[in-house]
């Protein structure tokens, strides 16, 4: 039995609940740290995980001014019954000209309450939100005249492992009178062209991976309970192509991204090939120990949830500096982690990919001073050959450049 | 960034961790200018391109700094970005009409700047900023009736030339980074990443009596390292300033009025830009107490060649320049060409001039540092008997030369080629003893190099690497060269 939202919650305890469900999973695909992962299928938020353990995080946080942004793009393109974001979808994606329907879930079943946020009403406002997303698919993909184009904010669970988590794009579109169900997520930043973050790209596609998940899978659901009429036609069509593609042989999976136009708030739409990054985050999420029961295991006895310092320190990490500082609020504490025990891995990927064989950085340095014998170990010997190698050399070349070599004063 | 092998960097960064930042090269090699323009962005999170501040000036007491109240405005942008243009048109304007007649090429002599400008970046994402500025100044939002401002352009151009050299010209020293310029000289005690954060690096690599390094960077990370303020500091101090000067100008208020208030947004980022200042000006005296290689000299290889391409910059401007939004193929055949030769030049001059760079460069092959053992003028049976130069050369612990490597014999002038033709261990291992023989300019050779190459003396080779062939396009250019198509 997968483990339901009470239960994870149970999990969680004081954690707060994640702000981004999606983020945070296609963000743990990435990296092969444990710690995250868990955190990611209970759906902690990793910033009160990090104030539970006292991480800081320097490199790590969100402007008021990206966050503003934000809001501003998202409110410009959803303004006037969405008149900028039709506009886009017809001028550079070809979409017919009228009838576009649009569902705005946010104002149809809103999350917020004149009143107290109270657990209960949050959980039916989700259950009726993913209801109507349902019945919405259901409409597409049946190709009904009464389908919307554009739904803003669907809501879809995704079954991570042995835990099931709900997900909200920010679009789900479909091609008016096709069907052809896309998924879409709107970012402020400027495209430019060529010019565009790679980084970034890569982030909102594979944040859309997780949603096609979540899509296929509510696909399958709505096939299986006979909503559907042909269950295998109706999956085949998330990855058809679109009218207007240009032909490939490649099984491909499109979707569509809504960037900023330079210097204004008007929509750049184009479409997007997540289909590497669904493999990707497939195989992120499956990665071993896959499930939240392995992860538990794995825990000192009698834990029962998650929000205390010791669990929290007890679950593995991988650290991994260009990654961590830029993705995860609990990155300072893994960095002074791995200071202290002298992890090649304080460094980077790569220097602890060369310094394996020896393990921790004294070993290795000490190895290539000649301070330490390597053993028996063959492997070990032919690094310590090598580095030992190195160091001569480098230490010769510094006394004849004049500079001292490693028993020496330093740079200052 | 490091020029060090993987190896040789974890090597240094595993001594770096035991004791400080550690030498990565013996000599510098960047040209650093007695007066380079410092230049720190700050941009605003979220909006890409948008200049909320900008710090200049040449040297540390003198920096300027222009802020804009409010970035995501148009008129205000503009006027600061015109601001920006006046003062970097009157340090390169200068510098491009400065000129005297140089050989540019065999038999060709024209006009070249007499000196070469320099810009210094505190970090990639300000050169990166600096670049979006040059885009936004080249392709400037023309309203009906109002013309393109043309020092904007012609400003806008010159920092496009910039940017663009230093994305494409290995080791260019036109636009200087300072944490990269650094970090290709010294190997600092924390993570390439960290080091992104100019002021960690900075503490990091020249941290204060009775810190560690470690702790230095630690205690100034949270300050503004690189183009954008920190989030706490927008939450607290910018964000509540910028609303407030927005509020005023929605209100109508008067110029007179919005003066404290853009002074406000004006003290919330000068700590931060002069911090940055100080951290640019820090790393260039550190980078100055190093010897340079002689091509970064005055007069040097590659001093000359920023002259000239400087100089050629100049004219395009002085055309009625147009910017393109991408390159055609047949440019960006030809930038590849560039940038692969001067990446093999870049490379062999680094090893030719720095023990150290070509110390790490002999543990795979790519060069040798040993003692001479024997001289000797020996016979080889080519198509006719032909003599050439035979060197016996011993090197500490073992060394593999690159397969079908030919090596160049470090010498005051061009090197002469030789080829290896027997490696062996001597008995116990301990050194290495490999046989060269010269195979051009075997003449020379034979007449020159016995005199400075005796028994005893130490030797030096590099691995000769032609540079990049060529492109040798025909001459009916196929069509997608814009040859032509019939």
């Amino acid at each position: 039995m997968p483990f339901d939202e009470p239960q994870l919650a149970a999990l969680r305890g004081e954690l707060e609940p994640s702000a981004n469900s999606a983020r945070d999973l296609a963000l743990t695909a990435q990296t092969p740290c444990l710690r995250r992962r868990a955190l990611a299928i209970v759906g902690a938020n990793p910033d009160s995980a990090a104030a539970v353990i006292g991480a800081e995080s320097v490199h790590y946080g969100q402007s008021p001014f990206a966050i503003q942004i934000g809001e501003r793009f998202e409110r410009a393109l959803t303004r006037d019954e969405f008149e900028r974001l039709i506009e886009g979808l017809r001028e550079q994606l070809g979409f017919p000209g009228d009838g576009i329907q649009v569902v705005d879930l946010d104002r149809e079943i809103p999350f917020r309450f004149s009143g107290a946020r109270k657990r209960g009403t949050e959980v039916d406002v989700a259950r009726r939100r993913r209801e109507r997303t349902d019945s919405m698919l259901v409409a597409i993909l049946s190709g009904r005249d009464d389908a919307p184009a554009i739904v803003r904010h669907p809501r879809l669970t995704l079954a991570v492992t042995d835990s099931v988590r709900d997900v909200e794009p920010d679009l789900l579109v479909a091609w008016p009178g096709r069907g052809l169900p896309r998924l879409g997520e709107i970012k402020s930043y400027v495209d430019l062209r060529h010019r565009t973050d790679l980084s970034d790209l890569a982030k909102t596609r594979q944040q859309l991976a997780v949603y096609f998940l979540a899509l296929e899978r509510a696909v399958e659901r709505l096939a299986v309970e006979g909503r559907l009429a042909d269950g295998a036609a109706a999956l085949a069509s998330l990855r058809a192509e679109w009218p207007g593609d240009a032909g490939t042989r490649r099984p491909t999976i499109r979707a569509v991204t809504v960037l900023r136009r330079p210097q204004s708030m008007r929509p750049v739409v184009g479409i997007e090939d997540v289909r590497r990054d669904v493999e990707l985050v497939q195989r992120g999420l499956t990665r071993t120990p896959a499930t939240l029961v392995e992860i538990l295991q794995g825990l000192p006895k009698g834990t029962r949830t998650l929000d205390t310092t010791t669990t929290i320190r007890a679950l593995p990490t991988s650290y991994e500096p260009a990654w961590c500082l830029g993705n995860c609020p609990m990155a300072g504490a893994c960095r002074d982690e791995a200071h202290r025990r002298n992890d090649p891995a304080f460094f980077g990927k790569m220097t602890r990919a060369v310094l394996a064989a020896a393990g921790d950085l004294d070993t290795a340095h000490a190895l290539a001073c000649g301070t330490r014998s390597p053993g028996e170990d063959p492997a070990l010997r032919a690094f310590a050959e090598r580095m030992r190698a190195l160091r001569l050399r480098i230490d010769a070349a510094r006394v004849a450049a004049g500079l001292p070599g490693a028993a020496g004063p330093v740079v200052s | 960034m490091s020029g060090l092998s993987p190896e040789a960097l974890a090597l240094l960064q595993a001594e770096a961790h035991f004791r400080a930042a550690v030498p990565a090269t013996a000599k510098r090699h960047l040209r650093i200018s007695r007066k380079p323009l410092v230049i720190v962005p700050l941009g605003l999170a979220g909006e890409d391109g948008a200049v909320l501040a900008l710090g200049m000036g040449r040297t540390r007491e003198d920096l300027e700094l222009l802020v804009c109240p409010e970035p995501r405005k148009w008129n205000l942008q503009t006027r600061l970005l015109r601001d920006f243009s006046s003062r970097l048109l009157r340090y390169l304007d200068r510098r491009a009409a400065d000129r005297e007649p140089a050989e540019v090429a065999p038999g060709w002599t024209k006009d070249v700047a007499r000196r070469a400008p320099q810009i210094v970046a505190p970090t990639p994402a300000a050169a990166t900023l600096l670049q979006r500025v040059a885009e936004r100044m080249v392709w400037q939002r023309v309203d009906v009736g109002r013309p393109a401002d043309p020092d904007m352009l012609r400003a806008g151009g010159w920092l496009w030339f910039f940017g663009e050299r230093h994305e494409l010209v290995e080791s260019d020293s036109l636009l200087l980074v300072a944490t990269d310029a650094q970090l290709l000289h010294f190997v600092p005690p924390i993570s390439t990443a960290e080091a992104a954060h100019l002021l960690a690096l900075n503490a990091a690599l020249a941290p204060p009596p009775g810190s560690s390094a470690v702790a230095a960077a630690r205690a100034v990370e949270h300050l503004t390292g690189s183009t954008l303020t920190t989030p706490e500091h927008d939450n607290r101090v910018l964000q509540p300033a910028i609303e407030a000067f927005n509020e005023a100008s929605r209100e109508g208020a008067s110029r007179a009025a919005l003066r404290p208030l853009g002074a406000a947004i004006e003290t919330a980022v000068r700590p931060a830009v002069e911090a940055l200042y100080a951290a640019c000006h820090d790393a260039l005296d550190r980078l100055r107490a190093l010897e340079p290689i002689p091509p970064v000299r005055s007069g040097g290889r590659r001093t000359i060649a920023e002259r000239h391409a400087f100089t050629r910059h100049a004219d395009f401007l002085a055309r009625d320049p147009r910017f393109a939004r991408a390159d055609s193929l047949r440019r960006g055949l030809f930038l590849v060409e560039d940038a692969v030769t001067e990446q093999v030049r870049v490379l062999r001059e680094a090893r030719w001039h720095d023990p150290l760079a070509r110390a790490v460069a002999s543990m795979t092959g790519d060069a040798l540092d040993g003692k001479v053992r024997a001289v000797r003028e020996t016979t080889v049976q080519l198509q006719r008997r032909v003599q050439r130069l035979e060197l016996e050369v011993e090197t500490p612990g073992p060394w593999r030369p690159v397969a079908g490597g030919q090596y160049e014999l470090v010498w005051t002038e061009t090197g002469f080629v030789f080829a290896v033709t027997h490696v062996r261990p001597t008995p116990g291992g301990a050194s290495t003893r490999i046989t060269l023989r010269s195979t051009d300019r075997v003449r020379d050779a034979l007449a020159v190099l016995p005199q400075g190459l005796r028994t005893g003396s130490d030797v030096a080779f590099v691995l000769f690497q032609r540079e990049f062939p060529g492109l040798a396009l025909p001459d009916d250019e196929p069509w997608m060269l814009a040859g032509p198509s019939s």
